[in-house]
């Protein structure tokens, strides 16, 4: 059989088609690409402002990184703001270290054992005891920060670890994510090792847990990058400055100076601020995107 | 009235590293049902949705109704495929998951409406149109995916094993629907499955393939009377085709000894003339191996399994384990009871209905067997 | 499947077990089980449920407990939310609600457009996708204040903002520092800062829908942008939408961090909103802990009526539960 001749119009179009295609690849890049470029700029000036060693704005902005950005003047606006005051700032990054790990131990530790409970054990009331947890991600953070100030005033804990820590333990969010993942993990190998003889707690922690690594990666950074950008209740908890975290030491930064913002030490305190989450998501950007897109699934 | 033939030529398709498809030709008349089965990884279905213009080829080409269609968008192919698990829209309700395609080509809303209601009643789903694909049994979803692809009226219908995610019972009646739809809309059907049994049922013609390389093509019947290759003996047919390797040594020709592998005795051999080669595979169907105490082939007793009307058993014959379908007499009954002394029993096999393979590459030979005997 | 008819079934089976099990097996479990959820069922109740009702309690009195100055007042501290005008100490709370309502309905839309757009933009998994949309994302993983500090700077006299606009003979402005503009320079801010947050919702609902459904769209020719955005990812992320527009809203009527760190509520009010409100009376204001209390509960009605409105919304719509 011989080939139909074939049909100009055709390769015509088929030209077209590859072009037009090859020309959205190349239009999508280069808008990805810009956003990257939109994205990283303020973080890229932060950067260096902070190698810099004026403290005043330039018109306009410059972004040569070789104009009076050095590693000296980095170095030197580091201990400037690390001991500024009688180490303030210096305090407050190991408030804010010790804070947001005890309350995402905690937090990740208690929302995995009630998120197993509601997954996988049976008890009489656990449906209403879940739905209780559910209502409580809709209460809005306004309505709960006066009363919990005055009871922490009642307690003797303002100005105090366990204030900063315990009232933000509480995170129906790593509750649902371990629920959810429970659920997800087949029965059957709970119920091999029911048969084995282990008790619930026993399969707890040697089988279950350990299968449930995504999410507790999800929830522990989750947990801890939330908890170091909190900035309103160590607002109003810590009005002693030794037991400020970064957020509010940072703020306080912004108008030590008067008016008169001291621009490369105020860059150089929000990058001490901001690294380390930077480097925990340049880690775990994958966990942390999980957790996420955990509010579009369905539940 | 001009034919809408389909035509592939020398259609690879790679997923990278991996080829998925070779070179692969394959022409089908119009309005025939034409069957693609394979096991999964066989590249049937890269065929199906090549033809579709969901895939690009990396080189080949197909041609629909004399038109290289390549590169065409899939919605200027004039195809529409049924999927296997449905793909209804599910945010639509089942009319407008048929009228969409109406829709996008900017048809009168009157007409639409007539189309869509006329394809309804043909298939059986006019009662269903308001509802949403979750509100749809697994079958009625079916016959909504059926209406979706015929209401475009297109010159080739892809179906993707529409019958694989529906239970057993549902699967038989929707066969029987799925032959009268072709008979309605006389188009031809490329249907892909991996299930010999909708295979033979359905298809006018049925295509083989392995390993992104067709094996045979050919009607039911010719496929599974004349297997072209081991592959395709082996995969038609329930239980499959027992595959006996074996050596020949040329006596005084046509005479042949035969030794099958493992076993000690070997058998005299008279072919119809054709030169056997030094290895070969026998291909004997379960249902054409008899019980017969005088009969040329001899072997222990390993399982047997009463399957109603008939017994299935295994011999072992050399190192081969050989399946046998028997009626139930008494005698096929007696094995039963055999099984446990692995008792020796002696079978025989017409042999112009054993099929002979090339040892190594597998080709068939025919059934090139006068006589067997013992020596 | 729904949450509830999820739990119904549920419940169904736990009913079943209990009276299937043997008592002392099903008694050791229900013992691990209270104990697993009792830790955060007790830190729920004393700090998340026992703090909304003594809020609803505090708000029905003159509350100063450091001076001991505490007695019931009624309604009186609502009337003072409701009806109370602007004092010098600060603007008045329904000025301050209807600055959180015009930002909200403005941030809200923009920012769940964007983040629609920039979804179905990164909406692959080719590499250059995958990194600058790990770039793009990164204000989601930023502290609100740091966010701030650097945007103060990019609405400065000097910042990048005048600079793009210098050519087009705009004359510079600092942006905080102007009534007209400093709102809408924080609006700018924000849906700069979580468009990406809700794109990951977005792309999530996208990657979900079935590659089957994608290719029977092909085949019945919806094959532009837009028609495929208007019949088939649209309609399919309904569920996505609605979530999105639930946490943003619920999201930007809290708004503080900004404010606080940025314009302090200035300049002359324009930025007021109702968080900032609270906060100023419960602590910088003496004894207007009550008022602060009440307007909190407002608030708080506020917020809980539009999420029920779309949480009803969102049943009618959803199409597969």
């Amino acid at each position: 059989m011989t080939d139909p001749p074939p049909a100009p119009l055709v390769h015509r179009r088929r030209i077209l088609w590859r072009l037009a295609h090859a020309w959205r690849q190349v239009v999508g890049v280069v808008v990805m690409l810009l956003l990257a470029g939109l994205y990283v700029l303020p973080f890229y000036w932060m950067f260096l402002k902070a190698g810099r060693d004026s403290i005043f704005l330039g018109y306009p902005p410059d972004f040569n990184p070789f104009s009076g950005t050095s590693w000296s003047n980095f170095v030197n606006n580091f201990n400037t703001v690390w001991g500024y005051g009688s180490g303030i700032f210096a305090q407050a990054f190991s408030n804010s270290l010790f804070v947001a790990l005890s309350v995402t131990v905690l937090s990740v530790g208690f929302g995995s054992l009630a998120g197993y409970a509601f997954a996988r054990l049976r008890f009489p009331g656990r449906d209403l005891l879940f739905y209780l947890v559910l209502a409580t991600l809709m209460i809005p953070f306004p309505v709960i920060f006066i009363s919990n100030y005055f009871f922490m005033y009642q307690l003797g804990w303002l100005n105090s670890y366990q204030g900063l820590i315990v009232p933000q333990v509480v995170s129906a969010l790593n509750v649902f994510i371990m629920r959810q993942y429970f659920l997800t993990i087949p029965a059957d190998v709970e119920n091999a090792a029911k048969l084995d003889g282990l008790r619930p707690w026993n399969i707890f922690f040697r089988i279950s847990a350990p299968l449930a690594k995504p999410a507790f990666a999800a929830s522990i950074i989750l947990t801890f990058i939330g908890t170091w950008n909190n900035f309103l209740w160590p607002l109003v908890v810590s009005t002693n400055p030794s037991f400020w975290t970064l957020p509010v030491a940072l703020d306080f930064f912004k108008g030590v100076n008067g008016t008169q913002i001291y621009w490369d030490q105020m860059m150089m305190a929000t990058l001490i601020m901001v690294v380390p989450t930077l480097v925990i998501y340049a880690f775990a950007e994958r966990y942390f995107i999980q957790g996420i897109s955990f509010f579009s699934v369905k539940r | 009235m001009r034919t809408i033939p389909v035509e592939i030529r020398g259609l690879t398709v790679r997923f990278g590293h991996t080829l998925a498809l070779q070179g692969l030709d394959m022409s089908i008349p119009e309005g025939e049902f034409r069957v693609i089965l394979g096991p999964s990884g066989s590249g049937k279905t890269t065929i199906l949705r090549s033809i579709a213009g969901l895939i690009e080829p990396e080189a080949g080409s197909i041609w629909i109704g004399g038109r290289d269609v390549t590169l065409l968008y899939p919605s200027e192919r004039n195809v529409a495929m049924v999927f296997q698990n449905y793909a209804l829209y599910p945010h639509m309700t089942a009319f407008n998951n048929i009228a969409l395609n109406l829709r996008m080509r900017h048809l009168p809303r009157d007409e639409i409406d007539r189309k869509v209601t006329g394809v309804a009643e043909l298939l059986h789903i006019s009662p269903l149109l308001d509802r949403t694909p979750r509100e749809l049994s697994g079958g009625e979803a079916q016959r909504v995916g059926l209406a979706r692809a015929m209401v475009r009226d297109p010159a080739v219908y892809l179906m993707d094993e529409p019958l694989s995610n529906l239970d057993a019972k549902l699967r038989g009646e929707m066969k029987d629907e799925l032959r009268r739809f072709h008979r309605i809309v006389q188009k031809t059907i490329i249907y892909v499955t991996h299930d010999q049994n909708e295979a033979m049922a359905l298809g006018d013609h049925i295509v083989v393939m392995d390993r992104g390389r067709k094996q045979q093509e050919g009607t039911p019947k010719e496929v599974y009377d004349r297997p072209g290759t081991v592959f395709v003996a082996k995969f038609i047919g329930s239980p499959p085709m027992n595959m006996i390797p074996a050596r020949t040594e040329a006596l005084d020709r046509p005479r042949y000894r035969l030794s099958p592998e493992g076993s000690p005795a070997g058998l005299v051999l008279t072919s119809n003339g054709d030169p056997l080669p030094p290895e070969v595979q026998l291909g004997i169907r379960p249902s054409s191996i008899r019980l017969d105490p005088t009969g040329p082939w001899k072997g222990p007793v390993e399982y047997t399994e009463l399957l109603g009307p008939q017994i299935e058993v295994h011999f072992r014959v050399g190192t081969t384990r050989v399946v046998a379908i028997l009626p139930r007499t008494s005698a096929a009954e007696g094995l039963l009871e055999a099984e446990a002394r692995k008792e020796v029993v002696s079978f025989a096999v017409e042999p112009a209905s054993i099929h002979v393979f090339e040892g190594r590459t597998g080709e068939a030979l025919g059934n090139p067997i006068l006589s067997l005997q013992s020596p | 499947m729904t949450a509830r008819s999820d739990l119904a079934g549920a419940e169904e089976k736990v009913a079943r077990w209990w009276r299937r099990t043997g008592s002392s097996a099903r008694a050791a479990e229900a013992r691990t089980g209270y104990l697993f959820v009792l830790p955060i069922i007790a830190l729920l109740v004393i700090f998340t449920l026992y703090p909304v009702v003594r809020s609803f309690y505090i708000s029905f009195y003159h509350w100063d407990p450091f001076l001991h100055d505490v007695y019931f007042l009624g309604l009186s501290n609502y009337y003072t939310v409701l009806a109370g005008p602007a004092t010098p100490a600060h603007p008045s709370f329904d000025f301050a609600l209807l600055n959180v309502l015009y930002y909200t309905a403005v941030v809200v839309s923009a920012q769940t457009l964007a983040a629609f757009a920039l979804a179905l933009l990164f909406n692959s998994r080719r590499m250059v996708s995958r990194v600058t949309r790990a770039i793009v994302f990164i204000p989601a993983a930023t502290s609100s204040v740091a966010m701030s500090a650097l945007f103060i700077w990019i609405f400065s006299y000097q910042g990048p903002v005048n600079a793009v606009l210098a050519p087009l003979r705009v004359a510079p402005l600092n942006w905080f520092q102007s009534t007209t503009y400093a709102f809408p320079a924080i609006m700018a801010m924000n849906v700069f800062s979580t468009a990406p947050y809700f794109m990951i919702l977005f792309l999530a609902g996208l990657q979900a829908i079935p590659t089957s459904i994608q290719e029977a769209a092909s085949l019945d020719g919806v094959r532009s942008l837009w028609h495929r955005t208007r019949y088939i990812y649209f309609p399919m992320l309904r569920f996505t939408t609605i979530i999105v527009a639930i946490l943003g809203i619920t999201g930007a009527m809290q708004l503080f961090d900004q404010i606080f760190v940025i314009t302090g509520g200035g300049p002359a009010g324009s930025t007021y909103v109702p968080l900032f409100y609270i906060y100023d009376l419960a602590f910088t204001a003496q004894g207007e802990q009550g008022v602060a209390a009440a307007a909190s509960v407002i608030l708080f009605i506020i917020i809980m009526a539009i999420t029920l409105t779309q949480r009803r919304f969102l049943r009618e719509l959803s199409w597969a539960g």
